[in-house]
C-alpha cells in the first residue's frame, strides 16, 4: 500500500509542475509593460519612469523568466500568491473571502444532485426502456444541452419577476440559495443519473442477481440490498471526482446570480486585468483537480485491494 | 460485400431515433443559417422608434434595446456560431489527432512528453483556462474572433489526442499491423492505411459530441462579454445584452437561449445515437 501511495504521488509531480508553469506563463503573456500598468493604477495616469522602475523591482519583473518562475513557485508553495494589482491586497486574502460562498453553493448542489441522480438512476435501471427511463434520458440530455446561464435567467424570470417568490440574485440566507442550486443541479446531475443507471444495469445482469431472484427475494431487496450495494464503488468514485468543483464551481451560475464566489472573482479579475488573481485561480483549480483525482484513486485502492496488487 | 455492409449500417442509422431527431434538428438549423439572407432581415439595422417591442407579426421574436429585429439576429447568429464552432473543431481535431497518433504510435519519450502535456491540460478546468486565455489575448491582440477560436482550441485538442492515442495503442499490436510492419511498410503508410480507417468512427462520435461542448463554450464566453463582440450577432452575447431587460423584455433572453439549447441538443442526440449504432456494430462483430 505504501509503495502504491508513493508511486501515485510521484506520478503527479510532472502534472503539478506543468500546471504551475502554464498558469505562470499566463502572466508572461501579458502584453505591454505590467509594471507600467500597476504603476498607473497606484499612482495615477502618467507615472514617472522612476516610479515605474520602482514598481518593476518591487514585483520582481526585472528578472528573467526562469528566475521569476522559481521565485513565484517558492512563494506559492508557502501559500503566498502575491499582491493583487488592482486591490493592493494579498491574493490569498481575496480568495479566502470568496471561498465560503463557492463552497456553500457547491455542497448544496452536490447533495441535491446526488440524491436525485441516485433516485432517478435506480428508477431508470429498474424500469429500463419504460416510460420513466425515457423521461430520465430526456431529462439528462436536456441537462447537458441547456446552458446554465440561460436556465438561470429563465428561472429568475419565472420565480422572481413573475411570481415574486425568490430573490433574483445576491448572497445570504437559504432563499438566495434556491435558484442557483436548482440551476446548477440541473446540469450537475445529468450525467451522474446516467452513470448510476448503467452501473446498476450492469450489476443487475450478473448471476448472483438471478440467484437472489430465484431464491424468491423481493425485487426491492434484490435491487437495493444486493445490486445497488455492489454498484456503489464505481458510483462513489465517480461522484467524488466532481469534488474539484468545490474551488471554482459553476462560473456561469455564479455570474448569473451575482454569487460572490471564486467563479465570479475569476471573471471580475479578467476584466480588471488583475492577473495575479487570475493566475492563482487557474493554478488552484488545476492543483485541486489533481489532488481530488489522487485522493479518489487512493480511496479506491483502500476499498478494493485488487487495484494496488494489480499494479 | 462492402456495399451490403454499408447498406446495413445505413439502415441501422435510419432506425435509430436519436440519430434521426438529432440529424433533423441540425439540418433545420443549418438550413436556417444557409438561408439567412433570404429568410431574415439585416441583423445590424437599428431603429430606435421600434426599440424593445414584444414579439409581433412584423418582428416574430420582438426587437432589442436598439430596435434591431431579434429574429434576424438569431438567424444570422446560426452562421456565427456554427462557423466558429466548426473552425474550432477542425483545428483541435487536426492537432489532437496528430499529437495523439504520434504519441501512441512511437511510444517512448514522445509518448511520455505528449502524455504529460495532456494530463496538465486535463487538470485545469476548461472554462477557467478559456476565460483566462481570452482575457490575455484580448489585451494582447485587441478584440477579434480569433481570440475565442485560439483560446478554445488550446484546451479543446486534448480530448481528441487522448482518444486517438488510445486507439493507436490498441491497433499497434494487432496482427494486421504487425504483419504490415514485417512486410516492411513505412510508419506513415501504416498510419494512413490502417490506423485512420479504424479511428474515423470513434472520431466522428467524439467530434459530434464535442461540437455541442464547443457551442456551449462559445455561448458562455459570449455571455460573459469575453466572446465574439457586438455588433456581430452571437447568441451568448445577445443574452448578455438582454439580461439587463429581463424584467421588461424577456424575449431578448429567451429566443437566443432556445437556439443555443436546441443546437447543442441536436449534436448531443446525433452523437449519442451514432455511439449506440457503433457500439452495437462492435458487439455484432465480436
Amino acid at each position: 500500500m505504501k509503495r502504491y501511495i508513493a508511486k501515485r504521488l510521484l506520478q503527479t509531480i510532472p502534472t503539478l509542475f506543468g500546471v504551475s508553469l502554464l498558469s505562470f506563463s499566463l502572466l508572461y503573456l501579458f502584453p505591454g509593460d505590467p509594471a507600467e500598468f500597476v504603476a498607473q493604477i497606484r499612482y495615477g495616469i502618467e507615472p514617472s519612469p522612476q516610479v515605474v522602475e520602482e514598481v518593476r523591482r518591487e514585483l520582481g519583473l526585472n528578472e528573467p523568466f526562469l528566475i521569476r518562475y522559481v521565485h513565484w513557485l517558492s512563494h506559492v508553495i508557502r501559500g503566498n500568491f502575491g499582491i493583487s494589482w488592482t486591490e493592493g491586497e494579498p491574493v490569498i486574502k481575496l480568495i479566502m473571502q470568496r471561498f465560503p460562498a463557492s463552497a456553500e453553493l457547491f455542497f448544496a448542489t452536490f447533495a441535491i444532485s446526488i440524491a436525485f441522480a441516485v433516485f432517478l438512476g435506480i428508477l431508470s435501471a429498474i424500469y429500463k426502456d419504460k416510460a420513466i427511463d425515457h423521461f430520465c434520458r430526456i431529462f439528462s440530455l436536456l441537462g447537458i444541452s441547456i446552458p446554465s446561464f440561460w436556465l438561470g435567467l429563465m428561472l429568475i424570470w419565472i420565480f422572481s419577476v413573475q411570481l415574486h417568490l425568490l430573490p433574483a440574485f445576491g448572497y445570504g440566507g437559504l432563499r438566495h440559495l434556491i435558484l442557483p442550486v436548482l440551476t446548477w443541479s440541473f446540469s450537475f446531475m445529468a450525467i451522474k443519473t446516467r452513470f448510476v443507471r448503467s452501473c446498476l444495469i450492469e450489476e443487475l445482469s450478473k448471476e448472483y442477481v438471478v440467484v437472489a431472484r430465484a431464491k424468491g427475494l423481493k425485487d426491492r431487496v434484490v435491487v437495493l440490498r444486493h445490486a445497488f450495494r455492489n454498484a456503489l464503488i464505481p458510483i462513489i468514485t465517480y461522484f467524488s471526482l466532481s469534488i474539484h468543483h468545490l474551488i471554482i464551481g459553476s462560473i456561469m451560475v455564479e455570474v448569473v446570480f451575482s454569487w460572490p464566489g471564486l467563479g465570479s472573482l475569476l471573471v471580475e479579475s479578467v476584466f480588471k486585468r488583475d492577473f495575479p488573481v487570475v493566475q492563482a485561480l487557474v493554478l488552484i483549480s488545476g492543483v485541486m483537480f489533481v489532488f481530488v483525482n489522487i485522493a479518489v484513486d487512493l480511496l479506491y485502492a483502500v476499498i478494493d485491494p485488487r487495484i494496488r496488487y494489480g499494479e | 460485400m462492402e456495399f451490403a455492409q454499408g447498406t446495413i449500417f445505413r439502415s441501422k442509422l435510419l432506425n435509430n431515433n436519436l440519430c434521426l431527431i438529432g440529424f433533423g434538428i441540425l439540418a433545420f438549423i443549418t438550413l436556417m443559417g444557409v438561408l439567412a439572407p433570404v429568410i431574415a432581415k439585416n441583423p445590424y439595422k437599428t431603429n430606435i422608434a421600434e426599440r424593445l417591442e414584444p414579439p409581433n407579426l412584423k418582428h416574430p421574436f420582438g426587437t432589442d434595446q436598439l430596435g434591431r429585429d431579434v429574429y434576424s439576429r438569431v438567424v444570422w447568429g446560426v452562421r456565427t456560431t456554427l462557423l466558429v464552432a466548426l473552425t474550432i473543431s477542425l483545428m483541435s481535431m487536426s492537432i489532437g489527432c496528430f499529437l495523439g497518433a504520434i504519441a501512441g504510435y512511437f511510444g517512448g519519450i514522445v509518448d511520455d512528453i505528449i502524455g504529460r502535456v495532456i494530463d496538465v491540460f486535463l487538470a485545469i478546468p476548461e472554462l477557467v483556462f478559456n476565460i483566462a486565455l481570452v482575457g490575455v489575448f484580448c489585451l494582447a491582440y485587441g478584440e477579434s474572433i480569433w481570440n475565442v477560436i485560439l483560446a478554445v482550441v488550446i484546451t479543446n485538442w486534448v480530448s481528441y489526442a487522448r482518444i486517438m492515442r488510445g486507439i493507436v495503442l490498441s491497433l499497434k499490436e494487432r496482427e494486421f499491423v504487425l504483419c504490415e510492419k514485417a512486410l516492411g511498410a513505412g510508419d506513415l503508410y501504416i498510419l494512413i492505411r490502417h490506423v485512420m480507417p479504424n479511428a474515423i468512427g470513434p472520431m466522428i462520435v467524439l467530434a459530434t459530441l464535442n461540437m455541442g461542448n464547443v457551442i456551449m463554450t462559445i455561448a458562455s464566453l459570449g455571455f460573459l462579454g469575453l466572446g465574439i463582440q457586438p455588433p456581430t450577432p452571437e447568441w451568448g452575447q445577445m443574452i448578455n445584452a438582454g439580461k439587463n431587460y429581463i424584467t421588461t423584455a424577456p424575449w431578448l433572453t429567451f429566443f437566443p437561449g432556445l437556439f443555443i439549447a436546441v443546437s447543442i441538443l441536436g449534436f448531443n442526440l446525433l452523437g449519442e445515437g451514432l455511439q449506440e449504432v457503433m457500439d452495437r456494430e462492435r458487439i455484432v462483430e465480436t
